[in-house]
């Protein structure tokens, strides 16, 4: 509903980054406050929902059982889809909000799903193979966007994430017929007590540096990101290594800019993974699957090093 | 009916026949009900009024966007300039921003006080100024109906060809300070 | 199967004329008009009004009233079996009409004239209900947004399985086999805007499964009061009056 800026907004906008100082009080490189709320799904494996200022997401990862995909019997499937809901805009209404979603999409599996191998995934595919050949979890990642101001895909890096470490696999006791002939025969286990998690430590995170005039910011409101002239999103994984990069935007960038880009991404990235593992000690895939709600207030103090600033 | 008290829609404030219906209600089967969620204000009648019913509305809490009306002084950016028109994107509703997209419209009749057989709107405006102007119809169903025919409404900012903000000279000129070339407009006296 | 267990409860610990827990909150999407989630038990919606505001597309305009427009849609991960769906399957589409004309019944149309009114609403979970659960959230949502209203509309279901009429169906209980009956009513007006059902059943249960899921929707009504109450009472304590 943002009746397009004013030229005085505009300046306003370009001269509070270029001073280090944002409309909302924020210096260039810091995000706005968070929360994160974990199995907010009851019906999914893995779940999360984060308020990021006024962007709202919600992750969900669900498991089946299916059969491995074609020429790569020991490994499991990994999907990713994102939806725009209308309540975030009226423009994404019927099919309006199409174009976004799968731009969203693309940039996110690109960042988890690694090569069309899966090698490079941000889950170990293998680990979710359960009798070769025949079976093997599949993953479903769903994204939905319910209200938007601005950074959609570091939010719903975040929320994945989260609902990734969130989920809990069921165990599988398999019966019989291993035997390359036989067609599998399985029960899944009724007792809650019993699953797996998965290894998430590798699954990256998405932050997205927006330029406005000279500067470049992190976590852009939506106002600022009409401003933009260049945004690269980059995703950085624990070991610090890019598992993704997305750079849209009409201007070109200089090469050393770029590069100074991504290590400023990889600082960001760690006290995000930090953020995250620590609310990650407060909820747990458990059999209630209570929500768990962990607010990160003091994650606005906290610079790109970490460190809590004045 | 107890006055200040909170009301949602539906409730039953009292009889048609012993009060007025204000904002935030209407009448059904001679009752006067809440159609809002707020709280409920009983004004007597005006010592004038004909009809001595006092009025009982609902105030709700949440603000709204404004929306210009009729009386009320708005500033506009002008758009687009026709022969016998000028179009212009309503911002502010007094001194608050719109949330939505208003649109007016000046007609030649509506720029100035006299002569007004005799104006030529590309003296008057050019696309990007900024206007004080007067609600002065809700228009057709495209526009609002502005008018600037008051001395301190009309051009409040304007860029000249160098691009720099104009200082008015008169009420028909604004001057350029730096090429220091003079362009007519409608300008309005600020007070 | 049994639904109810012969101490005289439902599969999930209810007793047949109980409603599921109720919980509401409202405005949850800032850049909205008008904005709420409604919970009955397991199922989630969250419902947002956009307007009222021009019309989009002058062809739709009308001169006299507001013109209302609904869309439903369901997340994939709302249901038990992952599913992606599309925005215009008939489901969606047939729903998206139920609520409109609930919502447009409700709505003093007259008095926006050649305005537009969006209501869109996304289930977030799906466990039973959802007709009755979304028409809830998009009462909270309008009147979050200031639409002068005739009254609220409270919606709830009813159904009859065991030789029982039972209050507010879950999932299980909905795929039961037995009749599905969702009613919305006026509570002060005391007038039925919406009534479905499906199967079928004799006319004397129809009367006893009917006045059921009118008293449900009475209480949903004065559970949404209360939190209108409420939500006004805040926004005065943080204007600082």
């Amino acid at each position: 509903m943002v009746v397009g800026l004013s030229a005085a907004e505009k300046v306003y906008i370009a001269g509070g980054i270029a001073a280090d100082i944002r409309g909302d009080g924020r210096g260039r490189h810091q995000f706005r406050e968070f929360n994160i709320d974990t199995s907010v799904i009851p019906q999914a494996n893995g779940s999360a929902r984060i308020c990021l200022g006024g962007t709202d997401v919600i992750a969900s990862v669900k498991a089946e059982l299916s059969v491995p995909p074609p020429g790569r019997p020991n490994h499991g499937k990994l999907e990713i889809s994102v939806e725009c809901s209308p309540t975030a805009a009226p423009e994404f209404e019927g099919r309006g909000g199409e174009e976004l979603s799968m731009d969203l999409s693309r940039a996110l599996q690109r960042s988890f799903l690694g090569g069309t191998s899966g090698a490079g995934a941000a889950i170990d595919l293998a680990a979710l193979s359960i009798v070769e050949g025949k079976l093997c979890w599949a993953l479903y990642i769903d994204g939905l966007v319910l209200s938007s101001d601005g950074n959609l895909l570091d939010a719903l890096s975040i929320a994945m994430k989260a609902a990734l470490s969130n989920c809990g696999l069921p165990k599988v006791e398999i019966i019989g017929g291993t035997s390359p002939e036989e067609e599998p025969d399985y029960e899944l286990s009724g007792n809650p007590e019993e699953f797996t998690r998965l290894e998430t430590s590798l699954v990256p995170v998405i932050v997205t540096l927006t330029k406005v005039g000279k500067h470049y910011i992190v976590d852009a409101t939506a106002e600022e990101e009409s401003q933009m002239t260049a945004a690269v999103s980059v995703a950085v994984n624990k070991k610090g290594s890019v598992c993704g990069l997305t750079k849209r935007g009409g201007t070109g960038l200089d090469t050393s800019v770029l590069l100074d880009m991504i290590s400023v991404a990889k600082r960001h990235s760690a006290v995000l993974r930090r953020a995250l593992a620590f609310a990650g000690l407060f909820s747990s895939p458990n059999v209630e699957k209570r929500p768990v709600s962990f607010c990160l207030l003091l994650f606005r103090r906290l610079d790109a090093n970490g460190c809590r600033t004045k | 009916m107890n006055a200040n008290e909170y009301r949602t829609p539906g409730e039953v404030l009292g009889w048609a026949s012993e009060y007025v219906a204000g904002g935030g209600t209407y009448v059904w089967n001679q009752k006067v009900c809440a159609s809002v969620v707020g709280i409920a204000r009983i004004t007597p009648a005006a010592a004038t009024a004909e009809d001595q019913k006092p009025t009982i509305e609902v105030i709700r809490e949440k603000e709204r966007g404004p929306v210009p009306e009729p009386g009320t002084v708005v500033t506009a950016k002008i758009t687009k300039l026709m022969p016998r028109q000028a179009a212009a994107a309503i911002v502010c509703v007094g001194p608050k921003a719109v949330r939505e997209k208003f649109t007016g419209i000046i007609r030649q009749q509506d720029v100035r006080a006299t002569e007004i057989d005799k104006v030529d709107m590309p003296t008057s405006f050019r696309p990007g100024d900024i206007v004080r102007a007067e609600v002065i119809s809700l228009g057709d169903s495209r526009a609002y109906y502005l008018s600037t025919a008051k001395n301190e409404l009309g051009v409040v900012s304007a860029t000249s060809d160098a691009g720099a903000a104009m200082v008015p000279v008169s009420w028909q000129e604004m001057q350029c300070p730096i090429t220091g070339q003079r362009e007519p407009r409608k300008v309005a006296k600020v007070v | 199967m049994d639904f109810i267990s012969p101490e005289g409860l439902r599969l999930d610990g209810r007793r047949p004329l109980e409603l599921r827990q109720l919980q509401a909150e409202i405005g949850v999407v800032e850049k909205a008009d008008g904005s709420a989630t409604f919970e009955m038990g397991n199922t989630k919606v969250i419902a947002v009004v956009y307007g009222p505001r021009e019309v989009q597309s002058r062809s739709q305009q009308q001169h006299d009233q507001a013109l209302v427009r609904c869309e439903y849609s369901m997340a994939s991960f709302s249901t038990g079996d992952r599913r992606r769906r599309g925005k215009g399957d008939r489901r969606a589409t047939e729903l998206s009409l139920v609520i409109r004309q609930t919502m447009e019944a409700a709505i003093l149309t007259n008095l926006l004239p050649r305005s537009q009114i969006d209501i869109f609403v996304q289930v977030l979970q799906a466990d039973g209900g959802t007709r009755a659960c979304c028409i809830n959230a998009a009462t909270l949502a309008l009147a979050d947004a200031g639409i002068p209203m005739r009254d609220i509309v409270a919606s709830c279901a009813a159904g009859y399985l065991n030789s029982t009429p039972i209050l507010d169906l879950n999932y299980l209980e909905d795929s039961g086999g037995g009749p599905d009956l969702t009613v919305a009513l006026f509570p002060k007006l005391d007038k039925v805007s919406l009534l479905q059902m499906d199967s079928k059943i004799p006319l004397d249960v129809f009367e006893k499964v009917m006045n059921l899921a009118s008293e449900g929707a009475k209480a949903v009504a004065q559970f949404i009061r209360e939190k209108l109450m409420e939500n006004t009472k805040q926004l005065v304590l943080a204007k600082g009056r």
